[in-house]
């Protein structure tokens, strides 16, 4: 069922099972209950459409290193941030999830091999292909022989990419809204989570339409699935009983704030520069996922030098001036709809330079490789872990949106470790491409000693940490199921509890704890179904 | 720091008549132009501008103050046939050394420090050879 709460078609809901966002996190575990009897309820603060009263809400200060606007870094409507997400995805590594003894705050409570089951199922859910990101790609891409890298230094891993890029509201809106037990709940923003005096438990949610209606939402389980600024934000501002907020005793909900930082993080001189691009850069199979091969630390690399796990990708760029240089400020200008300046000088170096873009295109379409149509350069870009910091976090902030919630600050911080570890991996793949003949490598000024950050540095549009998974209450928001320790029936999903967020994007791994969440709550489902079951009695079955 | 042109930078770019050749080949071309095909050269391949090889010779010698005697350079260069399989043997063996950021062999850095010294004649200085 579909609802729209401006309309006032309901003021209150009742369900086992309530959902709040309507995102990766959300809509796969909502998905996970079609067909069963558990009734859900799925609320979403947006609508169907991007709509900027509702983005508004989403509005915040950035106060530490700077950031993509607040309202711009994530989506507020039916489907989430996967209305504008790239679709690049890889697992999380064995190492991410151990704990690094120079790593502080590092050690998830479960490993890689717990998760596997739920990555798998997580392949088609996201548009990808098999399970397999190690060097195994290399043979479904016929690529022969790639270069011998020292194994214990660097690994590669690859990327792959959904394909078309799944965008979670719009494939599964019709899934959801016509399920006998699934009530999709459309602009319905939570402005508190109501807890018991004791904070042990969740009695009800209040909700609120920016048209003025209002109601509560009542179930046994809730599941808090907003993203990582919005997560730490409903927490802290949900204070009526507990004035920290909501799973907040240990004075954790915010903090650790991480992102991915990216930036440029080495130019090559490369004695064979065509075999490199056809090697490293993205492949275009044409019957599945592209892929794009990854350079990444080896964990005795990882051990030995005391670092973190990043990433190396291989970019090319045209020269400035060229036509393909022109083609593709057309193309990015396209894609973000963005108004094109000087139009006639772009199309006449696009004209000037055809004959070179059309060997690009030819290399794209017919050969599936990336194309190169102009003179330009080869470089690494960086994607790197960062390391768990407490001081890099999320706050509330004075000032308050539409709905009289306080909007949020993010103080994001970085730490030394960080760029050491970008620069330790981009300068160990320099000695290997001399070992190997490669040709040199020349780190960027950034990843000098003392040097500061670039100021064009970026993250991924990764929000992580804020509300993070360990075993021990201290060190922990939520436990190793995702449950707010001190709340029985209050879950967090999505990658606010990702402890540690190593170099991979989220999404997948999103999608896949979602899916071990789900498990996890069927189990408490049944189980408390049972105790309610008369001996000799059917367990009861709930209607919507 | 580093200013263009003296680090190589210009070496970065795939020409336009390599691209439209598309291959091994004419990289190769290009490298042989350019002297990066000729791996007996060393990092003087890589740097065919002597002033980009004088601007790294001179970084490390800045860095390594107690490298700066082109007798001593020279002494701890391999001879000419034998650079090569120095320069592989360095980097397997972790002897590199970060110049302007460039990463490079402990021997390339010396050659381009004889470089520096020797004002780009480095057959002049004493053991080249």
């Amino acid at each position: 069922m579909l609802v729209d709460f401006r309309k006032n078609e309901a003021r209150n809901f009742d369900a086992d099972l309530c959902i709040i966002g309507a995102g990766a996190a959300g809509i796969t575990l909502a998905r996970a209950f079609l067909g069963t009897s558990t009734r859900v309820c799925l609320l979403e603060s947006g609508g169907l459409e991007y709509d900027d009263d509702v983005q508004e809400l989403y509005e915040g200060e950035n106060i530490g290193r700077p950031y993509f606007e607040l309202d711009a870094t994530r989506l507020r409507y039916f489907g989430g941030s996967t209305n504008h997400w790239a679709g690049r995805s890889t697992p999380l590594d064995d190492i991410d999830f151990q704990h690094r003894p120079w790593v502080p705050h590092s050690g998830w409570p479960l490993t890689r091999a717990d998760l596997d089951p739920y990555y798998k199922k997580a392949q088609p859910i996201c548009n990808l292909g098999p399970y397999v990101y190690d060097e195994r790609v290399w043979q479904s891409l016929d690529v022969k022989a790639p270069y011998p890298f020292d194994a214990d230094k660097l690994r590669v891993q690859f990327w792959q990419f959904s394909k078309p890029v799944v965008r979670f509201g719009e494939a599964f809106h019709d899934v959801l809204t016509q399920a006998d037990n699934i009530t999709v709940v459309l602009h319905a923003n939570v402005t508190n989570i109501g807890i018991n005096q004791a904070g042990s438990k969740v009695e009800r949610l209040d909700i609120a339409s920016l048209t003025g209606h209002t109601g509560v939402v009542r179930a046994r389980y809730f599941v808090l699935a907003c993203g990582g600024l919005e997560n730490p934000r409903l927490l802290l501002v949900s204070n009526n009983v507990e004035p920290a907020g909501v799973g907040n005793r240990h004075d954790l909900v915010g903090r650790f704030f991480m992102e991915h930082p990216k930036g440029r993080a080495g130019d090559i001189v490369a004695l064979d520069p065509y075999r490199l691009l056809d090697i490293y850069r993205k492949h275009f199979p044409p019957d599945s996922a592209p892929y794009w091969a990854a350079f990444h630390p080896g964990a005795a690399l990882q051990r030995d030098q005391a670092i973190l796990n990043s990433s190396l990708a291989l970019y090319y760029a045209p020269e400035p001036g060229s036509g393909a240089a022109a083609l593709l400020e057309i193309r990015n200008a396209h894609r973000k709809g963005r108004e094109i300046h000087d139009w006639g000088s772009k199309i006449w170096r696009v004209l000037k330079d055809l004959d070179v873009i059309a060997a690009g295109l030819y290399r794209r379409q017919v050969e599936g490789k990336a194309p190169i149509a102009s003179p330009g350069v080869l470089y690494f870009r960086a994607r790197g872990e960062q390391a768990p910091n407490r001081q890099s976090r999320v706050t509330l902030s004075g000032e308050r949106d539409a709905l009289g919630l306080n909007r949020i600050a993010l103080d994001w911080r970085l730490s030394d470790i960080d760029k050491r570890s970008i620069a330790v991996l981009t300068r160990t793949l320099g000695e290997e491409f001399g070992r190997l003949g490669l040709g040199r490598i020349r780190l960027a000024d950034w990843l000098a000693d003392g040097a500061a950050w670039p100021d064009d540095l970026v993250g991924g549009n990764h929000h992580m940490g804020t509300t993070r998974m360990a075993e021990n209450p201290k060190q922990g928001v939520v436990n190793g199921d995702g449950r707010v320790h001190e709340n029985d029936n209050l879950y967090i999903a999505g990658s606010s509890v990702f402890p540690t967020g190593g170099w991979a994007p989220p999404t997948l791994t999103i999608v896949a704890l979602a899916l071990r969440l789900a498990d996890h709550l069927k189990a408490r489902l049944a189980q408390s179904e049972l105790a309610l079951t008369p001996p000799g009695r059917a367990p009861r079955r709930e209607s919507v | 720091m580093t200013q263009p042109g003296e680090n190589g930078g210009a070496m970065l770019s795939i020409h336009r008549r390599h691209l439209l050749a598309g291959g091994l080949s004419s990289a190769l071309l290009l490298l042989s132009r350019t002297g990066l095909g000729a791996p007996e050269n060393g990092l003087l391949a890589l740097f065919p501008d002597p002033a980009a090889a004088r601007a790294i010779g001179k970084a490390f010698l800045r860095d390594h103050p107690g490298e700066a005697d082109a007798a001593h350079l020279a002494a701890h260069l391999p001879r000419r046939h034998r650079l090569q399989k120095t320069i592989s043997a360095d980097f397997a063996a972790g002897r590199t050394v970060m110049v302007e950021g460039w990463v490079l062999s402990r021997t390339e850095a010396r050659l381009c420090a004889l470089v520096a010294l020797t004002g780009g004649q480095p057959e002049m200085a004493p053991h080249a050879g």
